[in-house]
């Protein structure tokens, strides 16, 4: 990568590359397959530089990024149903501890992290992008292809659920 | 509500640190990258390797083929020798009777490639076989010579001369006997 073209790319992958994870993540609910995802979404920027035209360049990533996840879940979904005896890859949920995170005594956010997982796509991925300062509900619909107010309303149901979910989870645990 | 802003304020922190990657994902996205895209212009250098001899050598014939099926029937006209004569009339007998052989045919016809491809005449069959031929210049004159000539002629003509048709006498051969040796010596 030496021209000026290859630069800026590198520094648009530096810049984006977590929020595109995260993205991918909300979607496919596993860390390889979302790094897999990724890696298409830079492959296909790379070759069309498509993010050069893109008024909002992370609105215009978090399209392309989503769309190849929701591709790669659908593949992903066809092939596990299709072979009984294939080999299951070992998933950890974001909150959950997986080998390298057990030595870390501590994750705070493990049990929310679970339950925003529970959750369905439709929520789960508002959610998400909400996260991010830079996205508002019309540019998250305008990515997700819905209305500005079914993104609003996503947003407060899967806050809801998720309080719901807390509160009688804390209830079992102290109960 | 003290307890439901400790749940947002909880909520919130949770998506803060939701879907964190691995670290080093920026290194490993520029890595694979790097290695996607070699490896798709190396399969682009190959497609070029292979694909342009294929597209200019189609191209060429393209472009050479009229002009070589020009020349071949040309050189055809020009020497039409019975060896190579580009046109062979088919006999009469060995006329195909059916519309499909005369198909298969020029089926052949086309398949055979333009420097040798025979032009098939199909002619149509006679009823007379063999074939009327014209008469020769002895049948002619003999035509014209009972014609015109007088009747005393061809009376002549037809008229087989005696001394032709009398059988050959052949006188006997007499050989006188050869003197005795006994009459030499006296």
């Amino acid at each position: 990568m030496a021209t000026d073209a290859d630069a800026e790319f590198s520094a648009l992958v530096e810049r984006q590359s977590r929020f595109a994870f995260r993205v991918a993540y909300a979607v496919l609910l596993n860390s390889s397959d979302a790094e897999d995802a990724v890696q298409e979404t830079f492959l296909k920027l790379y070759r069309n530089r498509g993010w050069k035209q893109a008024k909002n360049e992370r609105a215009y990533l978090a399209r392309v990024v989503w769309r190849i996840a929701l591709d790669l879940k659908r593949h992903l979904s066809r092939l596990s149903s299709g072979s009984s005896d294939s080999i299951q890859v070992e998933t950890y949920p974001s909150g959950w501890p997986n080998p390298e995170e057990e030595l870390e005594s501590s994750n705070k956010h493990a049990d929310v992290h679970a339950l925003i997982d529970s959750l369905s796509e439709d929520f789960r991925v508002p959610l998400v992008l909400s996260t991010f300062d830079e996205l508002n509900s019309r540019e998250i619909g305008e990515i997700l292809g819905i209305p500005e107010g079914t993104v609003r309303t996503r947003l407060q149901r899967a806050r809801e659920l998720l309080r719901q979910k807390l509160i009688s989870l804390r209830e079992t645990r102290y109960a | 509500m003290p307890d439901r802003d400790n749940l947002d304020e909880m909520i919130d922190a949770a998506l803060e640190s939701y879907a964190n990657p691995r670290p080093g994902l920026e290194r490993r996205m520029l890595a694979r990258i790097s290695g996607g895209a070699a490896t798709s212009s190396r399969w682009r250098r190959l497609f070029v390797a292979i694909a342009a001899p294929l597209i200019g050598s189609l191209l060429l014939m393209a472009y050479l083929a009229p002009r070589i099926s020009h020349v071949a029937t040309t050189q055809v006209a020009v020497a039409p020798t019975p060896s190579s004569t580009s046109h062979v009339e088919s006999t009469p007998g060995r006329l195909p009777a059916s519309r499909s052989a005369s198909r298969v045919h020029e089926r052949h016809a086309r398949r055979l490639p333009d420097r040798v491809r025979y032009n098939i005449v199909q002619r149509p069959k006679l009823d007379i076989f063999p074939s009327p031929k014209p008469l020769s210049y002895a049948e002619k004159a003999v035509i014209r010579f009972a014609r015109e000539a007088p009747e005393g002629d061809r009376k002549a003509l037809v008229t087989p001369d005696p001394e032709l048709t009398e059988p050959i006498r052949i006188t006997a051969i007499h050989i006188p006997p050869l003197p005795s040796s006994e009459e030499d010596t006296n």
